[in-house]
């Protein structure tokens, strides 16, 4: 049995992977495509928005405590929605 | 390190393919209410999590959730930036360029299609404009469409700001370019 822990690091790591390829697509084609400076000032908000709102993300990722993760999964699970328990 | 800062200043509307002492005449994209208008939709959803939490606060704070509430909110706020910027991406790669020698269309369809094709002034017959509605009569843009010679497709400029303009100053364009020619 692959510990919970593990797996939830190995999809947080994929959807870093996945978001910064992304980024960098985008990037990628703002720079190489982009006629003027507009796409340029743009690739430069984007990169440090991105990097921002990543830092952010990490931190509070680091400060989750996986080992409860389950038990708190569970607990939004029982919240009744439209009458209904997701279980 | 002074170099990395010069493609803010010294880019301005140069692009891939320009010709050895082509100038560009004009610089067209479609008009900012269009991006607006997409922008607005990823704008609304970004507060999303924002209302949840607020209504579901009490919930949160019992159960000891914010974190995990806080670290859900900064992935969705990933996910927003990432369609906005998409959003913009896909606004400022569809272009119109016009030179003192052709005109260029290009086209992004995402990531991975793009479409250039051009025309020379000298080609030009006709340049017509249309302003269809209320919001493109309102906010002044509209499509202009050129006419080439043959059976040829028509060149279409579409959702551009202030149309009749763009109209006039490709025709003293073409007119110039026509004029140089025959002298």
């Amino acid at each position: 049995m692959i510990p919970l822990t593990l797996i939830v690091i190995a999809l947080i790591l994929l959807a870093v992977l996945t978001y910064w390829g992304i980024t960098l697509i985008i990037i990628y084609h703002l720079t190489r495509f982009g006629v003027g400076v507009q796409p340029k000032y743009l690739t430069t908000i984007f990169f440090f928005g991105s990097a921002i709102l990543s830092v952010i993300s990490l931190f509070l990722f680091l400060n989750l405590d996986v080992n409860v993760l389950k038990e708190q999964v569970q607990i939004i699970s029982d919240i009744p929605f439209l009458g209904i328990t997701l279980k | 390190m002074k170099s990395i800062f010069k493609i803010f200043i010294e880019t301005a509307n140069s692009f891939e393919g320009q010709e050895e002492g082509e100038e560009v005449v004009l610089l067209l994209r479609r008009h900012p209410i269009v991006i607006i208008l997409r922008l607005l939709g990823l704008f609304l959803a970004f507060f999303l999590p924002i209302i949840i939490a607020l209504v579901f606060v009490d919930f949160i704070i019992i159960h000891n959730l914010s974190i995990l509430f806080l670290f859900l909110i900064s992935l969705w706020a990933l996910f927003i930036w990432i369609l906005a910027f998409y959003a913009f991406t896909m606004y400022t790669l569809d272009v119109w360029i016009v030179t003192d020698r052709r005109i260029i269309d290009s086209t992004q369809h995402g990531f991975f299609n793009r479409k250039v094709s051009e025309l020379h002034l000298s080609r030009i017959q006709d340049i017509s404009v249309n302003t269809d509605g209320v919001i493109q009569t309102f906010f002044k843009f509209g499509d202009l469409h050129i006419q080439t010679a043959g059976t040829e497709e028509r060149f279409k400029f579409l959702q551009i700001p202030k149309p009749n303009i763009v109209k006039d100053q490709m025709m003293k364009t073409a007119f110039a370019k026509h004029h140089l020619n025959q002298v």
